[in-house]
C-alpha cells in the first residue's frame, strides 16, 4: 500500500513529467490557452496513459523486446483515436476547441515514456497507479498553466465574466505560454533546491569517512530521524 | 523462426486494435452524425427565422445552398454553406444572405475548423462574426488590408481571418447568387384582363360615383 501511494506521490511532485522531467510539453504549451481547454486535454491524456499503461503491464511478457516500440504506438494509437471518436459524439464542443490536438496525443512523450521506462517493467497494479498519477502531475500543470494563461491573457477564470479589464493579450498567445512554465518551471526549482540544501548540511556535518560511501543517505535518514527524536 | 513470431505478434496486436477501432467507430458514427446534423439545423435557425430550408440545385457555384421560407412559403433569403483555406485547414461556414438584389448578409456561422485553439479558433466568435452583419461587399475588407474596409481581424490570426474575409466577398459577389435573387424577388406580373382600371377601383369603393345625366 506504502509503495502505491509512492508510486502515485512520485507523479505529481518528484518526477512531475511537466514541471521536473520537462516532457510532454506541446500540448501543455499548446492547449492551455483556456482553463476548460486544459481541462479537457487533460482527462483525454490521463485517460490514454492510463489504458496504455494497462495494456502495456498486462502483456509486457509476451511481447519481445525488438518490437516493443511498435506494438506501444499501436496500443497508444488505438486508445488515441477511441478518445476522439467518444469526444466527438458526447462532448462536440470540446472536440472542437481542442482541434487537432486530440489526435496529437498520440505523439504525447509522456504516455510513451511511461510505457517504456515504467509499465514494461511493473505490475498491472503499479502500472496503472503510475498512470494516474502521472496524468494528476500532468493534470496539475497544465491547469495550473491554463488558469494564469486565461487571467492574465482574457480576463476569465474558467469561461467566468471577465475579471481584469485590460488582459495583455500576449498571454494567450505562443510566447505568453513559455514565458509562464519558465516561472513554474523556476518556482519547483527553487523550491527543490531548498529542500536538498537541507539535506546537504547534514551531509557537510558528517565525519569525511561518509564521502563515497553507497549508504551514506540511508544513514542521513537515520541521522534526521534521531535528530527528529532529540529535538 | 524468429523473425516469423515477430511479424506474428505484431500482427495479432494490429488486428486487435483495428477490429477494437471499428467497433467503437460503428457505435459513436450515428450519434456524431446526428449532432452534425442537429447542429446544421440548429444554426441555419439561428442564422434565419424561416420556416423550412429547401434546397436550391440552380446553383452550382457552392456545394450546398438553400432557400429559407416563412410560414406563408414566401421567398426570405439564401443559405449558403462555402468553406476556404485557413491557417490549420478549411473552414466550414453558413452565411445567410437578405433575398435583395443587392443582397446583405444576416448572419454568419462557423460549422467546423481547424484552427488554432485560443487564436484562430476566435473566428467563430460572435464578436468577429457580427462584424459582417449589413455590410455590402464593398466593405468587407479588413481595416488592415484597405482603408475602406470596416472588418477588424482577429488578434494574432491574420491568415485566418483574412481568408474568411475574402471568401464571404466572393459568397456575396458571385453573379449566380445575385441572378437567382432577381428571379425571385421580382414582383409577380398581373396579367393585364385582371387589372382594374383606377376608376373601376374608385367606384367600388365609393370614393365616387357615377349618375346617368339624360340630355333632352
Amino acid at each position: 500500500m506504502k509503495k502505491i501511494i509512492q508510486i502515485f506521490l512520485n507523479g505529481i511532485l518528484k518526477e512531475n513529467p511537466v514541471l521536473i522531467m520537462a516532457i510532454g510539453l506541446c500540448p501543455v504549451l499548446a492547449c492551455s490557452t483556456t482553463a476548460t481547454d486544459a481541462v479537457g486535454m487533460s482527462i483525454a491524456a490521463t485517460f490514454v496513459l492510463v489504458c496504455s499503461n494497462f495494456i502495456v503491464s498486462m502483456i509486457r511478457k509476451i511481447i519481445p523486446t525488438q518490437i516493443r516500440i511498435p506494438v506501444f504506438i499501436v496500443i497508444i494509437a488505438t486508445f488515441t483515436t477511441i478518445v476522439d471518436y467518444v469526444m466527438q459524439a458526447y462532448a462536440p464542443r470540446l472536440s472542437d476547441n481542442l482541434g487537432v490536438f486530440v489526435p496529437l496525443i498520440v505523439v504525447n512523450c509522456i504516455i510513451l515514456a511511461r510505457a517504456e521506462a515504467f509499465a514494461y517493467k511493473n505490475s498491472v497494479v503499479h502500472s496503472i497507479v503510475d498512470g494516474l498519477g502521472m496524468g494528476f502531475g500532468f493534470f496539475v500543470a497544465i491547469v495550473s498553466l491554463g488558469i494564469i494563461r486565461e487571467f492574465l491573457g482574457s480576463g476569465t477564470i474558467f469561461n467566468s465574466k471577465p475579471i481584469l479589464s485590460n488582459p495583455a493579450v500576449i498571454m494567450i498567445l505562443p510566447p505568453g505560454a513559455f514565458l509562464v512554465i519558465g516561472c513554474l518551471v523556476t518556482l519547483v526549482k527553487y523550491i527543490e533546491n531548498k529542500v536538498k540544501k537541507d539535506k546537504k548540511k547534514i551531509v557537510s556535518n558528517l565525519p569525511s569517512e561518509c564521502e563515497g560511501c553507497t549508504m551514506k543517505l540511508i544513514c542521513i535518514g537515520q541521522l534526521q530521524a534521531n535528530i527528529k527524536k532529540s529535538g | 523462426m524468429k523473425i516469423n513470431k515477430l511479424v506474428i505478434i505484431l500482427a495479432v496486436v494490429c488486428c486487435i486494435s483495428g477490429i477494437s477501432l471499428s467497433f467503437i467507430y460503428t457505435t459513436t458514427k450515428p450519434r456524431i452524425l446526428k449532432n452534425k446534423q442537429e447542429r446544421e439545423l440548429k444554426i441555419k435557425q439561428e442564422i434565419m427565422n424561416a420556416k423550412n430550408f429547401l434546397p436550391v440545385k440552380e446553383i452550382t457555384a457552392f456545394s450546398e445552398v438553400y432557400r429559407g421560407d416563412n410560414e406563408k412559403d414566401e421567398f426570405m433569403g439564401l443559405l449558403i454553406k462555402e468553406k476556404c483555406r485557413g491557417y490549420g485547414g478549411d473552414i466550414e461556414y453558413l452565411v445567410g444572405l437578405t433575398a435583395e438584389i443587392e443582397p446583405r448578409i444576416i448572419n454568419i456561422k462557423i460549422l467546423s475548423h481547424r484552427e488554432t485553439p485560443g487564436l484562430g479558433a476566435k473566428v467563430s466568435s460572435e464578436k468577429f462574426l457580427s462584424q459582417f452583419k449589413g455590410k455590402p461587399a464593398e466593405k468587407i475588407f479588413l481595416k488592415k488590408d484597405l482603408s475602406s474596409g470596416e472588418i477588424d481581424g482577429i488578434t494574432g490570426a491574420t491568415i485566418t481571418s483574412r481568408a474568411i474575409t475574402s471568401s464571404i466577398r466572393a459568397v456575396l459577389t458571385n453573379q449566380q447568387i445575385k441572378e437567382y435573387i432577381k428571379e425571385k424577388t421580382s414582383p409577380p406580373i398581373i396579367p393585364l384582363r385582371t387589372k382594374k382600371s383606377v376608376v373601376q377601383t374608385l367606384i367600388e369603393t365609393n370614393e365616387i360615383s357615377v349618375s346617368t345625366v339624360t340630355v333632352h
